[in-house]
C-alpha cells in the first residue's frame, strides 16, 4: 500500500460489544486483500484477538514494556496496516496513553493515520464518550453500529452527542447473525478468510480433505447462512477502508469481490 | 553548530531593569533529587524564553552540567574565587536569573557563607531577589531542616519541594510538625510536589544525558532528531508539564522576571 498507512484502533468501552469481532473482520479483510496486517491484542487478562491470530502481539498496557511494544510500533511507517483490538479492559489506559504521548501527531509525522473505530452501546454516556474522543484526537473516526447490540432507544434522541455522531460521515454497520452461527464463528480455530475461500461455490473439498476445512462439519445450509453474513460484513469493512483512504487522499486498496 | 533549545538562544529578558534573581535549590539531606528539580526549572525558564544561568556546586563532577552544559558552570561555593564568580556577576550579567544547585549536605553551609559575604543584606536592600527551593526527603529529619532555613527566607520566596520521583510517599510526613515551623514565624511557603516519573523513562533520560525537555522533543545532545521511545517521551513530557504548571501556579515566572513576562 502506498501513501498513508492506517493504524486501525478498534475500541469499545464495554464488554460484549463485538470489539474483537470487528478487529477480526478488519484483519481478515486485509489478509484477503493480500496484505499482512500487523496485529495487536491489548487484553492481557483475557486475550482474544491473539487466539485467532497467533502472530498478533499481546501488549499489556499496565506495563511500561507493553505500552512501548504497542505505542512505539503504531506510529512507525510501514506498508502494512496495523490493527489494534482495544477491549473494554484496556479502553481507558489506551486513550490516556494515546493522549499523553500525542500518538496522532507522531503517527502523522510518519505518514500513518490512526483510525478510531468506535463501538458504542446505545447509552448517552457512550455517545458522549465517543464524541469527546473524536473531538479531542481529531484523527479519522468511524462509528460502528453493531446490530448485535439492539436498536437505539428513544431516550437517546434527546442526547446531542448521539446526533453529532449519527451525523458523522464515516459509519460502518455490522448486521445480525443468529446466535448459533456466531458461536460457531467465534471458534478460535476458524479463520474467516479460509472459511470464505473454502465455502465459495466451486471450491468444494475433494474427498478426504473435508475435515481440514473450517466448519466443514456443518450442513450446506448452515455454511451458507454464515457465508451470507460474512461476505457483506467484509464488504462493509472494505467500503469503510476505502472511504477512509479517499478522505485521506491516499491510494485505495484493490477492490475484492467477496 | 547546534544549539541547546532556547536556553542559549533567547534574548528576550536579558536586558532592562530587571532585578537579578538568585534561586538556590538545595537540601541538607542527600539523594532527595535536588538536581532533578534544578533541571526542571532550567527547562521551565527556557520554555518561557527567559535567559538563565546555572551553577552546579557538585564539584568536580557536575551532574547538572552534564544535562545543561551550555548554561551551567561547575563552582565550589566554599571558595572565595567561585563565590565572586557567582555573586559579583549578578549585576553585570546579561542573564538575570541564576540557579544554584547546591551539593548535598552543603545547603546550611552555603547559606551561611552567603550571609558572610553580605548577600542577604543585599537582598534586604532590594538589590537582588532570592528564592530558596528546599527539597525535602520523606523523613522527619528532613522536616526539621525547615527551621534552619527560615531565617534565610525573611526577604525571600521559600519553596518547600516534596520530591516523589523515587516513589517515596512521605511516610513520615507530619503535617502538624510541618505547620509548627511556619506558625512560629507566621510565614508560609510555596509548596511544590514533584510527582513520580516512570522509572524506565527516568533511566532513559539519564542515559541520553539531555534535558528533560529535549528528551520529550526527541532531540539528542546535539539538538538532532533522536530515536527515543514515544511512550517514554510521553511520560517525561506529561511529568514535566505537571511540574511546570505548579511553577506557574506559584507565580515563579512573574517573580523571576518582575512580571515583565507573562507566563
Amino acid at each position: 500500500m502506498l501513501g498513508k498507512s492506517l493504524a486501525i484502533l478498534v475500541v469499545s468501552p464495554h464488554e460484549a460489544s463485538g470489539c474483537t469481532l470487528i478487529a477480526r473482520l478488519f484483519a481478515e479483510f486485509f489478509r484477503l486483500s493480500g496484505d499482512a496486517p500487523i496485529l495487536f491484542d491489548t487484553d492481557a487478562l483475557k486475550p482474544k484477538l491473539s487466539l485467532y491470530f497467533p502472530e498478533a502481539e499481546l501488549a499489556d498496557l499496565s506495563k511500561t514494556k507493553g505500552q512501548m511494544r504497542l505505542f512505539d510500533t503504531l506510529p512507525l511507517r510501514a506498508h502494512e496496516p496495523k490493527i489494534v483490538d482495544v477491549t473494554w479492559r484496556s479502553f481507558q489506559t489506551f486513550f490516556e496513553q494515546m493522549r499523553d504521548i500525542d500518538l496522532v501527531a507522531e503517527a502523522r509525522a510518519n505518514n500513518v493515520e490512526p483510525v478510531v473505530v468506535y463501538i458504542p452501546h446505545y447509552t448517552a454516556d457512550d455517545f458522549e464518550r465517543g464524541y469527546r474522543i473524536r473531538e479531542h484526537f481529531g484523527c479519522e473516526f468511524v462509528l460502528a453500529d453493531n446490530a448485535f447490540l439492539g436498536p437505539a432507544p428513544q431516550a437517546l434522541h434527546s442526547v446531542n452527542s448521539y446526533w453529532a455522531l449519527k451525523a458523522h460521515p464515516v459509519h460502518m454497520a455490522i448486521s445480525l447473525l443468529d446466535e448459533m452461527s456466531m458461536n460457531l464463528l467465534e471458534d478460535t480455530r476458524v479463520s474467516m478468510a479460509e472459511f470464505l475461500k473454502a465455502s465459495a461455490p466451486g471450491s468444494m473439498p475433494v474427498t478426504g480433505e473435508k475435515t481440514q476445512l473450517p466448519l466443514a462439519y456443518l450442513s450446506l445450509d448452515a455454511r451458507s447462512k454464515i457465508r451470507a453474513w460474512l461476505r457483506p460484513s467484509l464488504r462493509e469493512v472494505q467500503r469503510t477502508v476505502q472511504l477512509i483512504q479517499a478522505r485521506l487522499n491516499t491510494p485505495i486498496s484493490v477492490p475484492q469481490s467477496f | 553548530m547546534a544549539k541547546e533549545p532556547k536556553e542559549a538562544s533567547s534574548k528576550k529578558s536579558g536586558s532592562g531593569k530587571q532585578k537579578p534573581a538568585v534561586i538556590i535549590v538545595g537540601a541538607d539531606k542527600g539523594g532527595v533529587g535536588k538536581t532533578t528539580v534544578a533541571r526542571t526549572m532550567l527547562d521551565y525558564f527556557a520554555g518561557k524564553n527567559v535567559l538563565t544561568r546555572a551553577f552546579d556546586t557538585e564539584s568536580p563532577r557536575g551532574t547538572l552540567k552534564r544535562f545543561h552544559p551550555r548554561v551551567t558552570e561547575v563552582v565550589d561555593l566554599t571558595q572565595v574565587a567561585d563565590q565572586m564568580r557567582v555573586l559579583d556577576t549578578l549585576h553585570s550579567s546579561e542573564v538575570k536569573v541564576s540557579i544554584i544547585d547546591v551539593r548535598a549536605g552543603l545547603l546550611s553551609r552555603t547559606l551561611k557563607d552567603m550571609t558572610d559575604v553580605g548577600f542577604f543584606d543585599a537582598v534586604e536592600n532590594g538589590e537582588f531577589k532570592f528564592a530558596l527551593f528546599h527539597v525535602l526527603g520523606p523523613s522527619v529529619a528532613s522536616l526539621s531542616e525547615i527551621e534552619d532555613m527560615l531565617p534565610y527566607t525573611e526577604n525571600a520566596e521559600y519553596y518547600v519541594v516534596k520530591n516523589h520521583i523515587n516513589d517515596t510517599n512521605f511516610f513520615e510526613w507530619d503535617q502538624a510538625t510541618y505547620d509548627k515551623y511556619f506558625r512560629k514565624t507566621r510565614r508560609s511557603a510555596n509548596e511544590i510536589a514533584i510527582p513520580k516519573l516512570n522509572e524506565m523513562a527516568y533511566e532513559q533520560v539519564e542515559v541520553a544525558g539531555v534535558p528533560f525537555v529535549s528528551f520529550g522533543q526527541n532531540k539528542n545532545a546535539r539538538n538532532q532528531k533522536a530515536d527515543y521511545s514515544l511512550v517514554l517521551r510521553g511520560y517525561v513530557r506529561t511529568w514535566e508539564k505537571g511540574i511546570h504548571e505548579q511553577y506557574d501556579d506559584t507565580g515563579l515566572m512573574e517573580w523571576a522576571t518582575d512580571g515583565s513576562q507573562a507566563s
